[in-house]
């Protein structure tokens, strides 16, 4: 037996994602990626066995399960489907985390209930980048906060109940809960290369109030409670990734055992070989850190560094997975017609969601030279 | 590089063309999947379409260097219409300027320089891509015409071409000395487009079936001999590789281009992108690779220029622009962040676009075993 050693409870949800996955969503992803259409009636079956709320405590309404069992969950749908792996990973990391882990008893109770009952949750991404013409302004209106401005990428957010936004201020960050009929805000088309069936928007705030009830974290805690949020949610999308780079190498090991030229099957050429291997090598590296990093978190050890390793090679994973099953499938790969196109745009939006390559380096290299 | 005069001024005249008129089209080509006619006419008029071809066949008289300069400056701003432009060159007119008679040179290679007709080149079929010899399209001659029967799959401007060189083979058993090249007309009875790909990217240009069934091709539709097949389709794809590596390259350059601006106009913690290490290393590198890739793909056009052998040089070529080209249209986006995978940006698209170049006209793989053989001497 490997370093991985999933308990008979994780390894029955394996089995029964597995299942789910192969069964309902498999067949309709490409259909859905070329339509960009969201996956209403898929989330619904999801939202009804749990899935939307998988972290969320028992107690709120959730399933309550470790964060090992989310990531298997999130890997096996992610197979089948990136997109709604990744709206799995919003409603379960961006939005019910940062509630449970610092919400007031009241607001638990209200939005982790939204999230159990099978509501979305959407996350509006704060881009980290300062562009001249997409600032975000704001000024106090005595105990509310006015904010003008638009940010180009919210998750979640064509179907979202509610958003958390962070927004930075002057003397930190916070985190505020945005209800989706609140005054002011406005969803914007946004058009992104991957994750089509995803739900991403953009947002405008015109003088939108943002109610001091609604502050989920405050200014003085923001900084930090933002580290831990993205710590846990680098684990959940690199579960995606890691999905994304193991199909790709499926799908690339099956037709290289189909495809015939120069009189032999292609998987009996040393070139083609070399990407097979090269492909797994990376996906059980992947695996190893994806799941280290889960188990860590589990056990309330550290796992700030063996997220952020997990995140980058496996996010860099994906794309690589991506790019080589597109070359074994060669012109076939090139077109629609199969997944693998779908698999390296997939793969290329989560390597920059909520983070960039260089800057989770610049994150490991503090953490290591501390 | 230091290059003539001439070739400067050549590239400011291409540049400006694709500054103004091509680059303000691009993302809705790519979005709408829709094909520029408007921009082949300009192509056209500045005497784009073909660049190298001797000015007795309606060419501009330019020679190899040009034409790679051209796509490169084309496809730094728009992929789709940089392989519409390789392809009308080096795949449509130049097996029959290589191989063509006096007589079929002069019915074809005018309208083709002029943009009136559209050029396209039919080799790969669904069973025989990195296999070229594999081809299941036959050719019979029965009387004084040649009977073609098979499906073509993949192939650049297909639907829309009027002038479509082909291949085809006596007898699929006969492997390469089998296999014949031809042309076929738009409209001709038994030869009709097949369905168009739909593409990860190239998205406003066309890539299309070709179907032949019973289609009858007069005898002097023939390019060079029967059998003469092979030598033409490598000897179109050893100068098309020259023109896909230009296409990488510019694409290439228009994803460096594209990070510069967004580096020097944004900042992060108040500070400007620019300024920040891990940045400059990218952009270091990206440099780097673009002018490596620059200099590979002028000096295999400048052999063919000369007369000399550049089919190593040209698999080089190609080989390594495509691979630099995914790396650095890969890295563009990540110094973009999360922009960078919308279409606010170009940089995304310049990813989808450039993937194809590791596969088009020769796979990276195929590239490797053309190197190594010439190498080895085997």
């Amino acid at each position: 037996m490997g370093l991985l050693n999933f308990n008979n409870e994780q390894k029955l949800i394996q089995k029964e994602v597995r299942k789910f996955a192969t069964a309902e969503i498999e067949s309709l992803s490409s259909e859905l990626d070329k339509k960009c259409m969201f996956p209403t009636e898929i989330v619904q079956k999801l939202s009804e066995l749990g899935f939307l709320s998988l972290i969320v405590p028992e107690k709120y309404g959730g399933s309550g399960l470790d964060t090992i069992s989310h990531c298997i969950a999130v890997e096996e749908i992610s197979k089948a489907c990136a997109s709604i792996g990744t709206i799995l990973v919003v409603n379960n990391c961006l939005v019910a985390y940062p509630i449970m882990k610092n919400g007031e008893e009241s607001q638990k109770k209200v939005y982790l209930g939204i999230l159990a009952k099978g509501e979305i949750g959407g996350y509006v991404s704060d881009l980290e980048i300062e562009i001249p013409d997409k600032r975000i302004e704001f000024e106090d209106a005595g105990e509310n906060l006015l904010v003008s401005g638009k940010r180009d990428i919210v998750l979640n957010g064509g179907v979202a109940r509610f958003f958390l936004c962070p927004i930075s201020l002057s003397n930190g960050k916070s985190i505020y809960i945005i209800p989706k009929d609140t005054p002011g805000i406005k969803i914007n088309q946004t058009s992104v290369m991957g994750m089509k069936t995803a739900g991403i928007v953009g947002m405008e705030f015109n003088k939108t109030e943002l109610k001091k009830d609604f502050c989920l974290i405050p200014e003085s805690q923001g900084e930090k409670i933002l580290v831990e949020i993205h710590n846990y949610s680098n684990v959940g999308f690199s579960a995606v990734s890691l999905g994304i780079a193991e199909v790709a190498l499926e799908t690339a090991i099956k037709y290289s055992k189909e495809r015939k030229q120069f009189g032999r099957t292609i998987c009996e050429f040393h070139m083609v070989q070399e990407m097979l291997v090269d492909m797994k090598t990376k996906v059980e590296n992947a695996r190893l850190l994806v799941y280290d990093a889960a188990a860590k978190c589990d056990k309330d050890e550290e796992y700030s560094l063996a997220s952020k390793s997990a995140r980058l090679y496996s996010a860099d994973a994906a794309v690589f997975c991506g790019l080589k099953a597109i070359q074994i499938l060669g012109g076939y790969g090139y077109t629609k017609d199969y997944p693998v196109e779908r698999y390296l745009r997939d793969a290329k939006v989560l390597q920059v969601l909520e983070n960039t390559p260089h800057n989770l380096k610049s994150e490991i290299a503090k953490e290591l030279l501390v | 590089m230091i290059l003539d005069e001439r070739y400067h001024n050549f590239r400011a005249k291409v540049k400006d063309f694709a500054d103004k008129e091509v680059a303000p089209r691009a993302k809705g080509l790519d979005q709408k999947g829709e094909f520029p006619w408007d921009l082949v006419k300009r192509m056209a008029e500045l005497e784009l379409l073909a660049i190298y071809l001797p000015k007795e066949y309606g060419g501009a008289g330019l020679d190899i260097l040009s034409y790679a300069i051209a796509v490169e400056e084309v496809g730094r701003v728009c992929g789709s219409t940089g392989i519409f432009l390789a392809a009308h060159a080096s795949l449509g007119i130049f097996p029959i300027y290589f191989a063509g008679t006096e007589e079929q040179k002069q019915k074809w290679l005018a309208p083709l320089a002029k943009g009136e007709k559209i050029g396209s080149f039919g080799l790969t079929e669904p069973d025989a891509g990195s296999d070229a010899a594999a081809t299941q399209t036959t050719a019979k001659l029965v009387g004084e015409e040649y009977v073609v029967n098979g499906t073509k799959r993949f192939i650049t401007s297909g639907s829309i071409a009027d002038i479509i060189v082909f291949t085809a083979t006596k007898d699929p058993l006969l492997g390469y000395p089998g296999i014949s090249a031809f042309v076929v007309e738009k409209g001709t009875p038994g030869f009709s487009p097949g369905k168009d790909e739909e593409k990860l990217g190239l998205r406003g240009s066309i890539t299309s079936e070709l179907i032949f069934e019973d289609c009858k091709i007069p005898k002097q539709n023939l390019l060079g001999n029967e059998g003469d097949g092979f030598k033409i389709f490598m000897e179109t794809l050893d100068g098309g590789r020259i023109s896909i590596g230009a296409l990488a390259l510019g694409i290439a350059q228009g994803a460096l281009d594209a990070s510069l601006k967004f580096a020097k106009e944004n900042k992060k913690s108040g500070k400007p992108l620019y300024k920040l290490q891990n940045i400059q290393s990218m952009i270091a590198e990206m440099a780097t690779n673009v002018e490596a890739a620059r200099l590979l793909i002028y000096q295999a056009a400048m052999l063919k220029d000369n007369n000399k052998p550049f089919t190593k040089e040209a698999a080089m070529a190609k080989y390594y622009a495509s691979d630099i080209g995914t790396k650095v249209t890969n890295m563009a986006i990540d110094i973009h962040g999360m922009l960078g995978i919308t279409d606010q940006y170009p940089v995304e698209r310049f990813l989808r676009d450039e993937k194809l170049m590791e596969i088009g006209e020769g796979t990276s793989e195929i590239q490797k075993i053309v190197i190594a053989r010439k190498i080895l001497g085997k």
